[in-house]
């Protein structure tokens, strides 16, 4: 039992040790903490653009960079960003970052390489460098690269480009993306096993991949004096190496790219 | 709708009455002067004001004198309300020893209501005095300038710009809705304090300083025109249970040239620049 607690209160030691970390700028260091839980990073921004790498430690560090919306003066430079900084929230694993009240800027996250992600902004790029794991990306404007990762992934835009490279593919999970106005460019590794769904309106679908198509199906739509239109549906389906994994793709103004990893 | 247009016209004339506020029909004006005599010498004797309405202007001299003008101001609605301004507005001016007061008192001070409303007194005072003369200045609704100082200085007004021109000494510069202008002849050398809510924060150093700044601003950028090196700052937590709740303090540490005393500038909405070449 003693070994139990000397543990214990060393871990409420280090825990009680965090909260008095230095830092400069607004970086923040989250220490990993025991959970049977899988890591969750969760970033929400109005305006900034979100980075995630990683790293070999276990610790998760987020960092803010500030908004470089403001002039400089003649002959000065801008020495830092002294605006309101961070809230970071850990919890049983899952670690949650906004900006305090007031405050725009870019977070950049360098995490372990197994973590999940969950990043929202409205105006900012969304880049992501090596993780393993869940990752869920939404911008309304601005590009998401996603690069290196094996998992699963949701990424969507409104008004940027997509563009992801991906390591290994979960194949119990589906695989969206999605942009209204951008270019879809996907690689994945040769033996990944999908149902294809892709749809463009203006744009056309290229693949190196083998894919066997299912056809199209038709729509019918009943109009106002008892009539029905009849139309053909333009999404594509179909499937790669015998199918399996559901993948999504969609862009109304865009090309799609289904690459295979060489 | 023509039975409505003659009772817009009726509620027109009485609403600009009262979006006018007080009508001012009777002014009153008085200039005091008054000389006091004071040891020489930094930080040897003591200009303290204390005042609600009117500007307080502050230049340093060589003399051993404090001589004081003050412009007194009286508006009022009636000539009954301007004799009640005459006598429970006082501005009183007294020494003790090295130190001269100059403090504004009347019905306001003790909360009391709008008792004093139907009449308004500014003092605006222009002061002269040794440059090493210690400033403890405050008013609420005007601005503050001082020139040619050395002595140390506590300065605060809250809705008005606070000025300062070649000061040498130490101390805190306040305001609520203003920009914070102060040009350095001597950089502190001790810990010192520029503020304020709704305003630009300019410092204008006496040469490259060494000091360490605190800076915040929540809606404005820090700006300099020297090097400056970026130093630790402590993240705030809070434990709840399983919860960690991280802050980073929306402010930052720096340190220029050698480091030194720590001046802290703090604005909300507005820029704080920091200037090495003087006005």
């Amino acid at each position: 039992m003693k070994p139990i607690l000397a543990s214990t209160g060393l871990i409420l030691a280090v825990c009680a040790m965090a909260f008095a970390q230095d830092t400069t700028g607004d970086r923040i260091v989250v220490p990993a903490r025991n959970s049977s839980r899988p890591r969750v990073v969760n970033c929400n921004l109005l305006n900034g653009s979100i980075t995630v790498k990683t790293h070999a430690a276990t610790d998760v560090i987020v960092e803010g960079e500030h908004a470089a919306s403001h002039e400089t003066p003649g002959g000065m430079r801008r020495i830092g960003d002294a605006t309101r900084g961070l809230e970071v929230v850990a919890e049983d694993n899952v670690i949650t970052v906004h900006r305090r009240p007031g405050g725009n800027g870019n977070v950049i996250f360098t995490v372990p390489i197994d973590t999940s992600l969950r990043l929202h902004t409205l105006s900012g790029a969304i880049d992501v460098d090596g993780v393993h794991g869940e990752v869920e990306v939404h911008t309304l404007n601005g590009h998401v690269t996603l690069n290196h990762i094996s998992g699963t992934v949701t990424a969507d835009s409104q008004n940027g480009p997509i563009k992801v490279d991906m390591d290994g593919v979960n194949p119990g999970k589906p695989l969206a993306f999605s942009t209204f106005n951008g270019v879809v460019d996907l690689t994945f590794p040769p033996d990944l096993k999908a149902n294809l769904t892709v749809k463009t309106n203006n744009g056309a679908v290229y693949s190196d991949f083998e894919v066997t198509l299912g056809g199209s199906r038709a729509i019918a739509e009943k109009s106002g004096n008892g009539q029905f239109r009849i139309r053909m549906d333009n999404t594509i389906r179909g499937s790669i190496n015998g199918g399996g994994v559901d993948l999504t793709i969609r862009s109304f103004n865009g090309s799609v790219y289904i690459r295979k990893k060489k | 709708m023509k039975r409505l247009i003659p009772v817009f016209l009726l509620i027109v004339p009485a609403l600009s009455a009262r979006s006018d506020g007080r009508d001012w029909n009777v002014q009153d004006h008085a200039t005091i002067n008054r000389t006091f005599h004071v040891a020489a010498g930094e930080n040897v004797s003591k200009l303290l004001v204390d005042q609600i309405s009117g500007y307080i202007h502050v230049t340093g001299g060589t003399g051993s004198d404090i001589q004081v003008t003050v412009e007194k101001r009286i508006r009022a609605e009636s000539q009954a309300a301007l004799a009640d301004a005459q006598r429970e507005v006082t501005f009183d001016m007294t020494q003790q020893g090295n130190s001269v007061k100059l403090y504004e008192d009347g019905p306001f001070r003790s909360h009391d209501g709008d008792r004093h409303s139907h009449y308004s007194v500014t003092f605006d005072c222009d002061i002269q005095a040794p440059s090493g003369a210690s400033l403890d200045l405050h008013t609420l609704n005007s601005s503050i300038q001082v020139k040619n100082s050395t002595g140390d200085y506590k300065v605060h007004t809250l809705n008005g710009k606070v000025d300062m021109q070649a000061v040498g000494g130490s101390g805190s510069a306040e305001t609520l809705n203003g920009s914070v202008n102060v040009a350095f002849s001597r950089n502190p050398a001790r810990e010192s304090s520029f503020r304020t809510l709704n305003g630009s924060i300019d410092l204008y150093f006496h040469n490259n300083p060494d000091a360490n700044l605190d800076l915040q601003t929540m809606h404005g950028g820090v700006y300099a025109d020297f090097d400056v090196t970026t130093l630790p700052t402590t993240v705030k937590g809070e434990i709840s249970g399983n919860r960690f709740v991280y802050r980073t303090g929306g402010n930052m540490k720096v340190r220029a040239g050698k480091g030194g005393p720590e001046l802290s500038l703090r604005t909300m909405n507005g820029s704080i620049r920091l200037h090495s070449k003087g006005i």
